[in-house]
């Protein structure tokens, strides 16, 4: 639990100054990335799917990153960028990259590893997916709000 | 300077702001009209296109002023966003327009960068606690701290010179691969570094906003960033897996 919080606050903060975002807009970054960390963790313990569970979490991050946008008057995207990047799938794009180099190059008769790197390479494509329409969902219900914050 | 050049410098230099530092096309285009609006202009029309932005001014009877202005980089910088959304909240009819005309062409002083020893030191740190998130040991955030901070490095370095941004992003792959694959040659968990420790060129400003552009029907841009997006991921791809070849692929699997 402290092991996720404290990977949730390192990522979202490092990624936050790497996309320069404005200090007043540290801590919400902050409170979105552990919140999409946890939630993600979880849902995941109680057997729900990678592609749901991430979309949850994304959803979190959209949500709540209009409450914010609404109190400090600072574009969605500021928040929701900085905080979905905990969510990214980098292991299951590794894999599946390695698989295709894998076949590519020598192992042309290995059926198993085909479906396998497919089966990861849908998997990364579903779970981008998933963030970005996750957090693009919100702002499209909420249209009044969205256009009051600019 | 007449007062309707000056209007319309101000509007295009706001959306060219926005444009350069990763706002969504929406959000420009929001911008430009709530600025338009507190300047007294009712009749404009803008289009916006990936990296330029027309707009068109009636004055008089039968005289249309445009301008077309071109955002020369793309790069993200959320303050710089911020502070413009900060300018135009500044503007209502009274206010002089010189004085602000010359606030938005100070184009420093509206982007500020957080210290870069900071920002290196922090891509480092993010990537190493992200390969904690996918079950690596203390050895792997080590090897993923020192891998990425040596890449940020470097692509800040290419990026200063002027160098392509594709080609730098494989020379930048590469060199992060190699590092974190040296550094975790006969280790069980090697893939979770090398997979974490390239996460700081990850396109998802460009993914997030394709998919925000192209739901708001904004099809033009967000084709292209989505498609900049993918060509970013296939020369990280082309990076890493060049680095591999070089070290054994079947080491890494």
């Amino acid at each position: 639990m402290i092991l996720d919080i404290s990977i949730g606050f390192f990522v979202s903060l490092s990624f936050a100054i790497l996309f320069n975002a404005p200090k007043r807009s540290l801590i919400p970054i902050i409170i979105l990335g552990i919140g999409a960390v946890l939630i993600k963790k979880y849902m995941l313990l109680y057997n729900f799917s990678l592609e749901f569970s991430t979309f949850i979490a994304a959803f979190f991050i959209g949500l709540v990153s209009i409450y914010f946008s609404h109190k400090q008057n600072i574009p969605i995207l500021v928040y929701a960028i900085s905080s979905s990047i905990v969510l990214v799938p980098t292991v299951n794009a590794y894999k599946a990259m390695m698989g295709f180099i894998q076949i590519s190059t020598h192992q042309i008769n290995n059926q198993e590893l085909i479906i396998q790197s497919l089966h990861y390479g849908l998997r990364t494509w579903l779970v981008f997916g998933a963030i970005t329409i996750g957090i693009v969902l919100p702002t499209q219900f909420l249209k009044k709000y969205r256009f009051k914050i600019l | 300077m007449n007062k309707e050049k000056q209007t319309i410098d101000m509007l295009s230099q706001i959306g060219k702001l926005l444009l350069q530092h990763g706002a969504e096309t929406e959000l420009v285009e929001t911008s430009i009209k709530n600025a338009a609006m507190k300047l007294g202009c009712q009749e404009l029309s803008i289009l916006i296109f990936p990296n330029a932005i027309l707009l068109s001014l009636p004055s008089g009877d039968k005289v249309y002023n445009t301008q077309l202005y071109k955002a020369e980089r793309q790069d993200v910088n959320f303050t710089a966003l911020d502070k413009v959304i900060g300018v135009i909240e500044q503007i209502d009819e009274t206010s002089d327009r010189a004085k602000l005309l010359e606030a938005l062409k100070d184009e420093k002083s509206l982007s500020p960068m957080y210290p870069y020893y900071l920002r290196n030191l922090m891509a480092g740190l993010g990537c190493g606690a992200f390969s904690l998130l996918f079950g690596g040991d203390f050895y792997i955030f080590a090897a993923a701290f020192i891998a990425s901070t040596l890449g940020f490095y470097l692509n800040s370095f290419l990026l200063k010179h002027y160098f392509n941004p594709f080609i730098s992003i494989i020379l930048v792959s590469f060199v992060t691969t190699i590092s974190s694959g040296l550094l975790t040659l006969h280790n069980e968990m090697a893939h979770i570094a090398i997979a974490s420790s390239i996460l700081f060129l990850v396109p998802s400003v460009a993914f997030i906003n394709s998919v925000n552009d192209l739901t708001k029907r904004h099809y033009t841009t967000g084709l292209v960033r989505g498609v900049r997006g993918v060509i970013i991921s296939f020369a990280i791809a082309i990076g890493i897996s060049l680095a591999l070849h070089l070290l054994g692929v079947e080491k890494f699997v």
